[in-house]
């Protein structure tokens, strides 16, 4: 009994461990999703553009996302939570036509 | 087993899930964790290091804290980290920054960095009673 006692943190941590791999799943989507600052320029973020070197998703007090899935706040589903706003920080990021 | 001993118990086994999920949860989803430290108000050079070094401590301190050799220093250095943690959230709560970033992943993204303030503010308690009843031992 005793020696289960002292293996009880050592479970703890495999059963943490465990749960990490069963609900955790890295990023893998290939779908290009599209932010903008005016509207006007919409930017494709795409595989390759990376957050915080490319762009930032700031906290915003309009009620807007920071990425849509299409060039269009009203058509294109919002990506990520409201209040949130697109900032450029890499001007070679490909744009829409 | 005394009230004592239960409180330790209780601390120490929350503070390695907590470790062990949230460091081996970083690694698994290395991009999306890495994209969220890029985007907070400190420059990209130290976001890098940040985003490596992380997880790995995590980790680190819930082997530390399995251990009963190491467990002392695994709770102080959860005391150590957590300080760290809960004061940055603290000062992008208060906008101590040019900028309120998102978290854009995992949990600052879900709690708010109110919440997760208190949150931390919390865990950091809990760290400190284990060191002080560790230490009476």
């Amino acid at each position: 009994m005793n020696n289960l006692k002292k293996r009880i943190p050592l479970l703890t941590f495999v059963l943490a461990a465990v749960f990490a791999f069963a609900f955790t799943q890295p990023k893998t989507s290939s779908m290009d999703v599209f932010g903008t600052e005016d509207e006007i320029t919409w930017y494709i973020i795409d595989e390759d553009a990376t957050l915080g070197v490319d762009y930032r998703c700031d906290q915003s007090i309009e009620p807007i996302h920071c990425l849509y899935e299409a060039p269009d706040r009203t058509t294109g589903n919002p990506v990520g939570p409201i209040e949130r706003e697109f900032v450029l920080l890499n001007p070679n990021l490909p744009t829409v036509d | 087993m005394n009230l004592r001993q239960i409180i330790e118990s209780i601390i120490l086994w929350l503070l390695i899930v907590m470790w062990t999920y949230t460091g081996i949860s970083k690694l698994i989803d290395f991009a999306s964790f890495r994209g969220a430290i890029l985007n907070q108000p400190f420059p990209n050079e130290i976001g890098e290091y940040v985003s490596l070094v992380v997880p790995i401590i995590e980790v680190a301190l819930a082997l530390l804290l399995i251990g009963i050799r190491t467990r002392i220093l695994g709770f102080v250095g959860s005391v150590a980290l957590m300080s760290v943690f809960t004061t940055y959230v603290g000062l992008v709560w208060v906008g101590s920054f040019e900028r309120i970033p998102c978290g854009c992943a995992g949990v600052i993204e879900r709690l708010g960095w109110q919440a997760h303030f208190i949150l931390n503010l919390f865990v950091l308690n809990l760290a400190m009673i284990g060191i002080m009843i560790t230490k009476r031992k």
